[in-house]
């Protein structure tokens, strides 16, 4: 009896420490947002006595966050198709064929994919300069080609790998080509590992902070950098700088949303097994 | 089968590679290649340096301690991530009411992207309104100055980053804790083990090999950080927060010193990439 009342104080400790801990910035952001000009809380759970909608009206139509928005998620859906595009094929050449040397190929790509940014920025930018594709949705999207190419190639072939090879080999048998074979057996076979591996490259790419730091400026500046650069103005309105923090939140919530189900799947997939 | 078709294997390769060789390979011998060179981004002016980029760098103090620190820093938020990781998923894997929410309030951290989150925890440090200070001075104390103070912005920044990554391996380790088989637990629970011998003796061994992949994939993602220290503090102040990326961010687009900004990226990518080996390598002997 003693024990399972333990238990239960413990249980209840325990939520109230994991939700202050996962909650609190977040009710300093909402709070903040809603302060009026000049007048932020100094004490603990102070709220703004006259609350004010008007940097959320800022933030909402004057100023051009849905822009950086706009800008992130095109690159990051032009990003995640070429890679798809050009690591399916890959992994499925791993997954199937006998190639030697291929095992160490596919570690290799786990080397690039935890390549450390630095290591490729300063060779990147002068690559992009020289293309004269600096600013350019494009030349972002093209930096983001080989982290995300590794990550897919490591998690399709993990994908691949549990598909039974059946029917493939009765087509091959019947003389399609393995590229036919590809496209029309095995690809709707993965479908859902497809989708779950896009919006993750998708995420990565929309979060991503020093190459869209590095080679954008102006026209191509995505919403991670537009955030950060609140910072730098010479006046810093927190109240700005949280509501539109807040806002950020809507291409990676709607993300989640969608691969809610496959979430632990996929972060596990070919990492833990 | 398939092993007659190595043509075939090698064409659906081809674009993968090609993009691969273009965009990595090419541009890490670049780096590699300018790192001997003194090389200027605003003249363009390019002069060979044999391994004087090296030699200025390891006389740099403020580089080695950034060697250093990157390393402390890894440690340090790995350690930390690892255990609230696993303490939440121990918790959300209790029979409990409004469990769904539970989990969902323990993700909300990832949803922020790390930019948001680096402005976030800037804001919670502000001295004169940072709810972090606000709570500071209601319970009676002084408000510190977290990030501009030298002794606390490391840790500052790094809190950030544990905060905003422990769902990670929260979501990893709790698929690993609900794959366990439940039958051995019942079994060590019906023959009188206690609460913590079983975790001890049942837990932490079955889930070993969980533990070494979220520790080894979190430990090279962490070594590489950059967001957090450059939104919250640039390296500053005084240079007291640098790691590598943001001492070779600056050098190569402050001071746009570009060879000297390759031989950090050049030695960056070495030490992770030792780093990397060494734990993949004991990952796999510990787990086999």
């Amino acid at each position: 009896m003693k024990n399972a009342l333990n238990y239960r104080i413990l249980l209840i400790i325990g939520i109230v420490a994991v939700c202050v801990w996962s909650l609190f910035p977040f009710y300093g952001l909402i709070v903040t947002s809603i302060s009026p000009r000049g007048e932020l809380p100094t004490k603990l759970f102070e709220l703004p006595s006259n609350a004010s909608g008007d940097f959320w009206y800022e933030v909402l139509v004057k100023d051009p966050l849905w822009f950086h928005m706009r800008n992130s998620v095109l690159i990051g859906l032009l990003a995640t198709s070429i890679s798809m595009l050009a690591a399916v094929p890959a992994a499925y050449s791993i997954s199937r064929f006998r190639l030697r040397g291929k095992e160490t190929l596919y570690l290799a790509f786990l080397v690039f994919h935890m390549a450390p940014w630095i290591s490729l920025i300063f060779p990147l930018f002068l690559l992009i300069r020289n293309l004269g594709l600096l600013d350019t949705q494009f030349g972002l999207a093209l930096s983001y080609l080989p982290w995300n190419i590794a990550l897919a190639v490591w998690l399709m072939r993990g994908f691949l790998d549990v598909i039974p090879q059946q029917a493939e080999e009765a087509a091959l048998v019947d003389g399609a080509s393995p590229l036919q074979t590809m496209f029309r057996v095995v690809l709707p076979q993965v479908l859902p590992g497809l989708a779950v591996c896009s919006m993750f490259i998708f995420n990565t790419n929309i979060i991503e902070y020093i190459f869209a730091l590095t080679l954008t400026n102006v026209e191509a500046v995505t919403l991670p950098i537009k955030l950060s650069g609140y910072v730098t103005e010479h006046i810093v309105k927190w109240q700005l700088i949280s509501a539109a923090a807040i806002v950020s939140m809507i291409p990676t919530v709607t993300v989640y949303l969608l691969i809610r189900r496959y979430l632990v799947y996929g972060l596990s997939f070919g990492m833990v097994k | 089968m398939f092993s007659k078709n190595q043509k075939y294997a090698l064409i659906l390769l081809t674009p993968a590679f090609a993009l691969v060789i273009f965009l990595f390979i090419f541009p890490l011998s670049h780096s590699f290649y300018l790192s001997f060179f003194k090389y200027d981004l605003i003249s363009g002016k390019q002069s060979f340096a044999g391994i004087n980029n090296y030699i200025w760098l390891f006389r740099d103090p403020d580089f080695l301690w950034s060697i250093g620190r990157n390393f402390f820093y890894t440690a340090f938020v790995v350690t930390f991530n690892f255990i609230l990781g696993f303490a939440f998923a121990e918790l959300a894997i209790q029979k409990l009411p409004g469990r769904g929410v539970i989990q969902a309030i323990i993700l909300l951290p990832m949803l922020l992207m790390p930019a948001a989150d680096a402005i976030t925890w800037r804001m919670l440090y502000n001295t004169e309104f940072g709810l972090i200070n606000n709570f500071l001075a209601t319970i009676g104390l002084d408000r510190v100055t977290w990030l501009a103070n030298s002794n606390t912005a490391l840790f500052a920044v790094m809190i950030a980053d544990i905060w905003a990554w422990t769902p990670w391996m929260f979501l990893v380790l709790l698929a690993g804790l609900q794959s366990l088989p439940q039958d051995v637990f019942e079994a060590a629970r019906v023959d009188g083990a206690s609460v913590l011998k079983r975790w001890w003796h049942l837990t932490l061994p079955l889930m070993k090999p969980v533990i070494f992949v979220a520790i080894t994939l979190k430990s090279i993602d962490t070594f590489r950080t950059f967001d957090y220290i450059w939104i919250m503090t640039k390296g500053g102040p005084g240079g007291a927060t640098h790691i590598l990326s943001s001492y070779g961010y600056l050098i190569g687009f402050s001071s746009f010193r570009f060879g000297i900004a390759a031989a950090v990226s050049t030695i960056a990518f070495v030490l992770a990439f030792i780093m990397a080996f060494l734990l993949i390598r004991y990952m796999m002997r510990r787990t086999r």
